[in-house]
């Protein structure tokens, strides 16, 4: 898939500034993604997380994972999505992060499709920061809710 | 691939490994840990109460353990109502999974 494919797919999330945590998708194929958050340490997020001393919230990290994984919903669904946009939901959340990431930071993305049965989506991710593991586990996202029902 | 798969060889899986995934499936992955599991136990409508993410989780961790595929049409109330009745599927499934892989 072309970059400039994959980035129609990202823009066909409902998710815009200051809660869009993808800026760049590298691949998308019907089973896996990668791209990046590239952190550069203004967000204003980080004033607060923490005064002094800021690290980029984890939450915001698994965030940016299952925006990713939506993108590779989007790929699954691509006739679909040109006639209606459908945008997936947040379902499930169980990721370990294991080094925290101070700003500024290149997060590299990694999500793997692992299962689907009807609209549930179970996904493998990854994200890393110079090639080393700073957040692992499974997300699962429910396809077909508009951003006014999610 | 992010994480690895323990796979076993599928024509020698008994029954009671098959169980034993879908316990510690439930009782780790679902978060309910001291949940009574047995082939009696209600998944659906009862006793555990999953839902559709839980059983998706449950059917993830079979397709992981042993490297078969469970197909989506054939999971419902019949195969999944109780947990016995999902160990037998599973357990059917991989099965002829390993005759397939020993006619191959």
């Amino acid at each position: 898939m072309s970059s400039a494919a994959a980035r129609k797919l990202l823009e066909s999330l409902p998710h815009r500034s200051p809660f869009r945590f993808v800026d760049d998708v590298h691949s998308v194929e019907a089973q896996a993604a990668t791209g990046v958050w590239h952190v550069r340490g203004d967000e204003p997020f980080l004033g607060g997380h923490f005064p002094g001393r800021p690290i980029v919230p984890g939450v915001l990290i698994a965030e940016a994972l299952a925006q990713l994984s939506g993108v590779v919903i989007g790929r699954r669904n691509e006739e679909a999505q040109r006639q209606s946009p459908q945008h997936g939901a947040l379902a499930m959340v169980d990721v370990r992060f294991s080094i925290p990431v101070e700003p500024p930071a290149a997060i590299d993305l990694v999500t793997e499709l692992e299962r689907d049965i009807d609209d549930l989506y179970l996904f493998a991710v990854m994200a890393a920061v110079d090639g080393q593991c700073v957040a692992r586990g499974r997300l699962a996202l429910k396809a077909g809710l508009t951003p006014e029902s999610a | 691939m992010i994480e690895g798969s323990a796979r076993y060889h599928a024509a020698m899986v008994e029954r009671a490994a098959v169980f034993d995934v879908v316990e510690r499936t439930i009782h780790k992955d679902l978060k309910l840990a001291g949940a009574r599991v047995d082939d009696s136990t209600r998944m659906v409508g009862g006793d555990l109460e999953l839902d559709s993410l839980d059983l998706l989780m449950l059917v993830t961790g079979i397709e992981k353990a042993f490297g078969v595929k469970l197909p989506a049409n054939q999971l419902g109330p019949q195969t999944m109502a109780t947990v016995g009745a999902f160990v037998d599927f599973a357990h059917g499934r991989i099965a002829s999974n390993g005759q397939a892989e020993g006619r191959s």
